[in-house]
């Protein structure tokens, strides 16, 4: 195993040594490499010396480190990014924070709301929508709707499919009806999926 | 391997917000430097040893990786392309400079291996010395993968992707390493040894003196 007269390890030994402190040994063979530190002076030896190595590696990082202050880093950082490039606006954090369904869900609401909003305030009458059909409760509001040209207002993508929020005014009561239409998703390109050739280079 | 991180619960993983930087959003680079700069200054202290020098490469390292945002295609985990970019970035800096082992600075405020303990200064700053010196005759690849091993803890793997090399070859680095440095500190450890066997029949600090 070793020679006890100069107190050294093999190179094998060594660097069984190196994987047992890194925890990279085996359970049984990690228990035999115990065993030779406690009783071995050798490898009791060797096991020292790496252990305070390790410790005097670590020492100046841990107290620097700890004692580190990032006060100005972002300033000092984000005087050197591109002028050009913007906070995000409230829209740009209301889409981040609205996912897609979220956004259909608040549609919805929306769209039921107006309805309630335009819907006659007594019982129905034969003039009433046919199923399916929204806030047209008087020939004169249809023709108003029917008029008024739809508004988009946003697209969403998510997962390939699409969708479109329109907004519609209603006259004349100032009411707006939002639809949620759903886009076919679009036809995937060929070798899209093909990673890039490069990996994430270090720079 | 210990990370301090102010990511909570709540907060966007990595890949989220290197998305929204990739759209411009400065302030999710900003929750990216504040989530990512500790880590960075350890491993640039580790690779320096050199406070002014670490807190530089910390500002330049992020600097760096915005610009280059678009080149990050994920994968890998983003915190593991920073160790890689800041690695790169220390080892280029060294070379540049040409006196790796001039920038090396003695911690002159280190009490010692706690088996010790801060009476043993005169040996604490010649072991110091020797391990500089032992770790500036190593080469470069060597000392980076002890680093990021001893002072970052790093696993096998982690270093390997860092280094773009095979785990064996971490490993191998690691052990000749370690060897090396082993090597430079035994005359200092067998003496204490000695020492210690001194000490305990009354003629310790004594006799030394």
């Amino acid at each position: 195993m070793n020679s006890e007269n100069n107190q050294t390890l093999s190179d094998a030994e060594q660097e069984r040594l190196s994987l047992f402190l890194d925890g990279a040994l085996p359970p049984n063979e990690a228990a035999d490499v115990e065993r030779l530190v406690a009783e071995d002076p050798a490898w009791k030896s060797a096991h020292r010396a790496l252990k305070i190595t390790g410790e005097m590696l670590r020492a100046p990082v841990e107290r620097h480190a700890a004692a580190a202050r990032f006060d100005g880093l972002w300033g000092g950082i984000e005087q050197r990014l591109p002028a050009s490039e913007r906070e995000p606006s409230l829209l740009d954090r209301l889409k981040a924070f609205l996912r897609p369904p979220v956004m259909i869900g608040l549609a919805a609401a929306a769209a039921a709301a107006a309805y309630v909003a335009t819907r006659p305030s007594t019982a129905p009458t034969p003039e009433a929508p046919a199923p399916g059909r929204l806030a047209t409760h008087s020939p004169e509001s249809a023709t108003a709707v029917a008029e008024s040209e739809p508004v988009i207002i946003e697209g969403i993508e998510s997962a390939g499919q699409k969708t479109v929020l329109v907004s519609q005014p209603v006259e004349p009561n100032g009411a707006t009806v939002i639809w949620t239409l759903d886009a076919p998703a679009p036809e995937s390109q060929p070798g899209s999926n093909i990673p890039a050739a490069s990996d994430d280079d270090p720079i | 391997m210990e990370v301090k991180s102010a990511m909570t619960s709540m907060d966007p993983p990595d890949a989220e917000l290197v998305e929204k930087v990739k759209q411009g959003d400065r302030h999710a680079f900003r929750r990216l430097v504040e989530r990512h700069r500790d880590r960075i200054h350890r491993v640039a202290l580790g690779m320096l040893r050199n406070p002014d020098d670490a807190m530089d490469v910390v500002q330049e390292v992020f600097i760096r990786v915005h610009g280059r945002i678009q080149e990050f295609k994920g994968e890998s985990a983003f915190g593991t392309w920073l160790v890689r970019v800041t690695v790169n970035y220390c080892i280029d800096r060294q070379r540049r400079q040409k006196t790796w082992d001039a920038r090396f600075v003695i911690d002159n405020e280190w009490e010692g291996v706690s088996e010790y303990g801060p009476e043993h200064k005169l040996m604490n700053a010649q072991m110091g010395e020797a391990l500089r010196r032992a770790l500036s005759e190593l080469g470069e690849e060597h000392r980076t993968a002890i680093m990021l091993r001893e002072v970052n803890g790093l696993t096998y793997e982690e270093i390997a992707e860092v280094m773009g090399c095979p785990k064996g070859t971490v490993m191998s680095r690691l052990h000749h390493a370690r060897k090396k440095l082993q090597l430079a500190l035994r005359p200092f450890l067998e003496e204490a040894g000695e020492r210690d066997l001194a000490g305990r029949a009354g003629e310790g600090v004594r006799r030394r003196e």
